[in-house]
């Protein structure tokens, strides 16, 4: 059986440039096979408080 | 006039996530169902009785007579939709959609609200119907609306102010649908404006086009037709029901009125449909025009009024302004602040600060256009609710000393209060 793969979520810029690269390779490096970068909206109807937390330090 | 498939030409569909798509069907099969049963003897039949009984409908149209012999131009009428249960055309759509809830068995009601308008007459749609009400409010407008607050909590709902973003009506519904993600089994989103996804904009519509229905039959018995429909749009749930009978015609001219704000810089207005500040965008579940950044984010807007201070515009309503058959104009803050005292002193009316955006338009029109025209302004509302933001301006000194005189009294209350049982006070 094929094993399954891991994907992670990040948001674009948050909480800086630089920190978010870090945690994106980091992410990477402890074997995350999908990236899945969320550009920042103001509007984030269908996240929950953490997304939207992120969307407002990283837009 | 519905939509094609959800659709207004270019605006308007169904752009949700897939956790709501099923909910939303639900709701678009019970609500046709429910009207085109025209001779069911529940829907309909209840609906009538309950505007007759619990709304106050008809609403009356007032001629208008010193305004126009004032202004010198064309008659003006005013539309008293006002006049209605909770004090503006809200409630002739709350009513429905709550109606419609309880037929599809659901045991919850929530909604979002600007103004307070809407949340009050879902609250009192909701307390006459016998269902409990959740109302989101951005806690910004809950500062700038506490009476529609207190009134919203004596008809037992719950309202939560909402922290987010902007902290105004698009905040709000964002967390009306992040409610309704997780609570679509046995709750019923009530939106108030025109706009969110396919069916809301049919469906407010529907419910709302009592009003432009009532306009034609009592002009008629004046003796005349309208020559212009003048209404202030926000989402535009009193403007397409106000207009809906003359949609299909080439006559009236039909005139909407944006918030001119406090001038044409971004952020200081909430105009969709004049000047250069909106373009295409998805929101709120609809294709429509939007206020955007350059980066694509919603803009920041502002309003005097709460009902209008909202970035984007119902799909229908954008769309009649693109082929044409719908004028736009805006109304600053100033000008509204004017026309409400203009209409009051000079035919014993209270505008809602929302409504008199349309009244200001309506002075100018009247003016303009030849006597024995006929113009119809809707009075969306009363302006009873607004005293908190007019008397600052209107009287300052006078409602800053009553204001300390009432804080006075609250602090000697309490210092009472705390006198232990059994002491003498």
């Amino acid at each position: 059986m094929k094993p399954i793969t891991l994907m992670a979520h990040l948001v674009a810029n948050y909480p800086d440039t630089s920190g978010c690269l870090a945690a994106a390779e980091a992410l990477v490096d402890a074997g995350t096979a999908y990236l899945e970068v969320q550009i920042p909206f103001s509007d984030p109807s269908a996240d929950g408080s953490s997304i939207m937390h992120a969307c407002a330090c990283g837009g | 006039m519905n939509s094609d498939q959800g659709y207004f030409g270019p605006y308007g569909g169904r752009y949700v996530p897939e956790v709501l798509l099923r909910a939303i069907e639900e709701i678009e099969a019970a609500f046709y169902g429910a009207i085109r049963a025209i001779n069911d003897e529940g829907f309909n039949r209840e609906l009538e009785r309950l505007r007759h009984e619990f709304i106050g409908r008809p609403t009356p149209l007032l001629y208008a007579e010193h305004t126009s012999k004032l202004l010198g131009g064309a008659d003006l009428f005013i539309k008293m939709e006002g006049l209605a249960h909770t004090g503006a055309h809200k409630i002739n759509n709350a009513i429905g959609q709550a109606l419609l809830a309880k037929r599809m068995g659901k045991k919850r009601i929530i909604a979002e609200t600007g103004a307070g308008q809407h949340g009050l007459a879902t609250a009192a749609a909701c307390a006459k119907l016998g269902l409990p009400c959740t109302v989101y409010m951005g806690a910004v407008d809950v500062d700038r609306q506490q009476p529609n607050v207190a009134t919203m909590e004596l008809f037992g709902a719950q309202v939560v102010p909402v922290q987010s973003g902007s902290r105004t009506l698009k905040d709000a519904i964002n967390e009306a649908f992040r409610d309704w993600a997780a609570s679509f089994e046995d709750t019923f989103y009530v939106i108030g404006s025109a706009l969110g996804p396919a069916p809301y904009p049919d469906m407010v519509r529907t419910f709302q086009s009592v009003v432009g229905r009532e306009v034609k039959a009592q002009l008629a018995e004046f003796g005349r037709t309208p020559d212009a429909l003048v209404a202030c749009v926000g989402g535009g749930s009193n403007a397409i029901g106000f207009f809906e009978p003359y949609l299909n015609e080439e006559v009236p001219r039909l005139i909407g009125v944006e918030a001119g704000g406090r001038g044409p810089e971004p952020g200081n207005h909430a105009a969709r449909m004049t000047g250069e500040g909106a373009r295409t965008g998805i929101v709120h579940g609809y294709k429509s025009r939007f206020l955007l950044t350059e980066d694509g984010q919603v803009g920041q807007t502002h309003s005097i009024s709460a009902g209008l201070d909202y970035p984007g515009i119902g799909p229908q309503l954008a769309a009649l302004g693109r082929s044409g058959r719908l004028e736009f104009r805006r109304a600053t803050d100033r000008e509204a602040l004017e026309a409400l005292q203009f209409f009051a002193r000079n035919e014993g009316v209270v505008f809602a600060l929302e409504s008199a955006h349309a009244g200001a338009a309506a002075i100018n029109l009247v003016r303009s256009l030849p006597k024995g025209k006929t113009v119809v302004v809707n009075m969306s509302g009363r302006g009873d609710k607004d005293l908190f933001i007019t008397a600052p301006l209107l009287r300052p000194r006078e409602w800053e000393a009553f204001l300390r005189r009432e804080l006075e009294a609250l602090e000697q209350q309490r210092v009472g209060d705390t006198v232990p049982a059994g002491e003498t006070r």
